[in-house]
């Protein structure tokens, strides 16, 4: 009987529990986290060092001249590239012109609003696109991203002031796109592909998920034959001719990880609502495609300071972290040619 | 008996934001980093502490993680070392009190308790009147908190008036609240006011006008009779009995802030002598 | 060992130059100079805050970053978010609940390394306005560069100037805390492995500590004349 009465009560306090558990989270939602993370685990049921089932499908989209969408858990961003024919600036008359922009419509979450992107969509394009067409290219502002989509690449691109035009021999300055592959001809024809990567679901950690949405849809990218017309020198496509892909000799991903109640604790992959509550982050960009990997950006836009030992942690989490993401996309394209065949 | 100096060898030199001045618990174990002569300073207040010896923090320093005394505002750190008013302890440390502040200079005032400041009234709401302080948030002003204020015999300020007032209630997360009365109910100096001339000036000036033997007000009173309001929220009322004097006087407090008292003797002298 | 092209060694800054309180009505206000690239910083608060945008725990702090000539571009935005985030472990926000805290950069000249110019022109403007701050922030920007005899080995130049940043094929901006030295605010441009990452941190974190101690320097000269 007593012990029927405690089982009772037991029930009853359970269901207390569950209750209060909801309205302790809505109260401390910083404690409700200290709780867990002080067991290693997150509420979602992850390690702290687990990042949430990545997917990557390829060519979703049958309009865009390229596709990607990327899956990290919930969070999903797709991206498209549209190739159009540009001529190319005086400056640089030998590289085509890339327009990278990421954009988070009113869908994508609660806090995102219709009007001029937000500082988040302002600093993610600039991140990508400094990414894709590398540092010399990128310290154009004539390239900002945020343009949402200029009436002609020439009108856009024709106030790129005194830039050198990049010489693969450097190392390190590169980008994922060579943009001297896009030159058709020469100072008359070249190639301007606008990325347009569009965050559908925001729930945590959208800079990994258009980082690899980007990129798979880069890898995508076939470009028809385009052959200049003799008599008349406009441009005309040629369906029997070669189409090209780019080469693309480096691709790297990202690993975002937040900092959490000071930096107490390194959270990898965040949610939505680790990012809200979250005192930091830095995302990692590298290259694992050789044996030494490179790092592309460690961007720490400000937080709770990190000594340079807990940044290295999280370096060589993430080179563990990238190196599965190339295999995901590896696999992807394989899977993606067997289909063609 | 330990000296302020010994506690904390940094008194008198300029400190920064995030430098770690003592630590309470530490004994010989100190970071060589936090500064010269941090080793010994920390013993010796560990030891302070231990027998009963008090700190009081003022302005521009916090207590870090329980242990560590960090400045938070940069400036030259000062202390003094006093008699606790309670103490009946019959150890030798336990009536001991070590004051520490960074005196410092700012512009903008954040309220504080019991400080007099002067106010301009911007508008009136319900039974008190809202007044610009200066500061991030304006204070209000009961009605009632006037010499001989009832219900009935209400207080006649007009909007853009001065006054002059001790803040009743200052804290971070609240409205400050504004009297014009002491505790006996008497104005004691404080209301409206009228005539004279407002000047803003930074809080570190407002600091040494209220000191002892402030030089420029001194130097002034032998020439002329003149009146102050001294709101320690960078706001200074004054009045003379002419204009000219009252130019006079916002010249030479302003002109003071950096110079040395024999400095201002003389150009008080030079600009009374212009009159 | 090679000197560049201003004559200094690789490892060297340009000179240094603060001038605190230049402006009169600002709560707080320095402009911070390495040579050519200079910025001017005004702090107002703690003061008043829009009821959209007040914070119930804590301050909010807000950035403004204004460019040279022109309007404010996507790269200026970007820059103001960094301010902003970088600037915010140092400020004691919860110190003044309810309140705003404005931090306005404006730039007066770049000459390379901007961004660290202008987060330690704002480090200075905020300890000018007494601003309550856990710690001080000293940023310092570092370039490497091919080498210039053909050789592979590259070469790593502290606080660049625009045309060596120009030539170089990656550059990073670090800032850092002085209590501890650890990173605040870390971003690169174009590859490095990990070791010349690690190596850059180390040598701008000696450098960070030397702007930092003229910033001390530079303080103690200022309260000296005043108290």
């Amino acid at each position: 009987m007593a012990s029927e009465a405690v089982a009772a009560a037991d029930s009853v306090e359970l269901a207390q529990l569950q209750r209060d558990a909801e309205t302790f989270k809505r109260v401390h939602p910083l404690e409700y986290y200290r709780r867990f993370l002080s067991q290693q685990l997150r509420p979602d049921g992850r390690g702290l060092e687990r990042f949430r089932d990545t997917s990557l499908s390829i060519n979703p989209l049958a309009t865009a001249h390229a596709s990607a969408l990327a899956k990290i858990g919930q969070t999903s961003v797709l991206c498209g590239i549209k190739a159009e024919l540009a001529v190319p600036s005086l400056q640089t008359p030998g590289w085509g012109f890339v327009v990278t922009n990421v954009t988070f419509p009113p869908m994508c979450s609660a806090s995102s609003r219709l009007g001029p992107p937000s500082e988040q969509a302002q600093a993610l394009s600039r991140l990508m696109h400094g990414l894709v067409v590398g540092k010399q290219a990128a310290s154009s502002t004539a390239t900002a991203p945020s343009v949402p989509a200029p009436t002609t690449p020439l009108k856009s691109q024709s106030a790129q002031a005194g830039m050198a035009e990049s010489n693969p021999a450097d190392a390190g300055a590169r980008g994922i796109v060579d943009l001297n592959e896009l030159c058709i001809t020469r100072g008359e024809l070249c190639w301007c592909l606008y990325v347009d990567a569009v965050c559908l679901d925001d729930a945590g950690n959208s800079t990994d998920a258009a980082l690899l949405a980007i990129v798979g849809a880069l890898h995508a990218l076939v470009l028809p034959a385009v052959t200049l017309d003799a008599a008349s020198g406009k441009p005309g496509f040629n369906p029997s001719g070669n189409s090209t892909q780019l080469t693309l000799p480096a691709t790297p991903f990202a690993a975002t990880f937040s900092l959490f109640d000071g930096n107490a604790f390194t959270l990898a992959d965040p949610t939505a609502e680790e990012e809200a509550m979250q005192s930091g982050a830095v995302t990692i960009v590298a290259d694992v495609s050789s044996e030494n990997p490179t790092l592309w950006t460690v961007h720490k836009p400000g937080g709770t300071p990190l000594s340079a030992t807990a940044l290295r942690q999280c370096i060589s989490q993430a080179v563990e972290r990238i190196k599965t993401l190339d295999a995901l996309l590896q696999a992807e394209l394989a899977s993606q040619s067997t289909a063609m065949e | 008996m330990a000296t302020i100096d010994e506690l904390f060898p940094r008194i008198g030199s300029v400190v920064l934001p995030g430098d770690a001045l003592g630590d309470l618990e530490a004994g010989d174990s100190a970071d060589p980093a936090d500064g010269p002569g941090s080793t010994t300073s920390n013993s010796s207040l560990h030891a302070f502490t231990q027998h009963g010896g008090r700190l009081r923090l003022g302005p521009g320093l916090a207590q870090e993680g329980g242990r560590v005394i960090a400045a938070s505002r940069a400036g030259v750190l000062q202390g003094s070392m006093g008699a606790a008013s309670t103490g009946t302890g019959a150890n030798a440390h336990s009536s001991q009190v070590a004051r520490l502040y960074i005196a410092s200079s700012q512009k903008r005032y954040v309220p504080a308790k019991d400080e007099l400041v002067v106010g301009i009234i911007t508008d009136r709401m319900g039974e008190a009147f809202k007044v610009d302080i200066g500061a991030a948030a304006s204070a209000s002003l009961s009605f009632l908190a006037f010499e001989g204020a009832t219900k009935r015999n209400r207080p006649n300020l007009a909007i853009g008036a001065l006054v002059y007032g001790k803040l009743a209630v200052a804290n971070k997360d609240m409205e400050p609240e504004m009297v014009c009365i002491d505790a006996a109910d008497k104005a004691a100096g404080m209301g409206e006011l009228t005539g004279g001339y407002l000047i803003h000036i930074s809080s570190g000036l407002t600091r040494r006008l209220l000191s002892r033997d402030p030089a420029v007000l001194i130097a002034l009173g032998k020439h002329f009779a003149l009146e102050t309001a001294i709101g320690l929220n960078g706001r200074t009322w004054i009045n003379a009995q002419t204009p000219q004097q009252v130019v006079l006087i916002a010249n030479a407090i302003q002109n003071s802030e950096f110079m040395t008292v024999a400095q201002i003797n003389a150009m008080v002298q030079r600009l009374v002598q212009a009159l | 060992m090679v000197t560049r092209a201003d004559g200094r060694m690789p490892n060297q800054l340009r000179e240094l130059s603060i001038e605190h309180a230049v402006l009169s009505r600002a709560d707080g206000s320095s402009r911070f100079s390495q040579r050519d690239t200079s910025a001017l910083t005004a702090v107002y608060g703690p003061a008043e805050v829009k009821s959209s945008k007040e914070l119930l725990d804590k301050a909010t702090v807000q950035t403004v970053f204004r460019p040279k000539t022109g309007l404010a571009g996507v790269d200026d935005h970007v820059c103001e978010a960094i301010l902003r985030q970088a600037l915010e472990p140092v400020i004691q926000r919860t110190a003044n609940p309810r309140t705003s805290i404005t931090v306005i950069v404006q730039v007066m000249h770049d000459d390379g390394a901007l961004l660290a110019c202008a987060l330690n022109s704002a480090s200075m403007a905020l300890i000018d306005a007494g601003v309550p701050m856990s710690a001080v922030l000293a940023a310092v920007t570092c370039a490497w560069l091919p080498a210039a005899d053909g050789s592979s080995e590259r070469r790593l130049l502290l606080d660049p100037t625009l045309e060596e940043q120009t030539a170089a094929t990656s550059i990073a901006t670090f800032a850092f805390e002085s209590t501890n030295q650890e990173i605040v605010f870390s971003s690169t441009e174009g590859q490095l492995t990990v070791d010349e990452y690690f190596y850059t941190i180390e040598m701008a974190q000696k450098a960070a500590a030397n702007v930092l101690a003229f910033m001390r320097l530079s303080l103690e000269r200022k309260f000296s004349k005043s108290v």
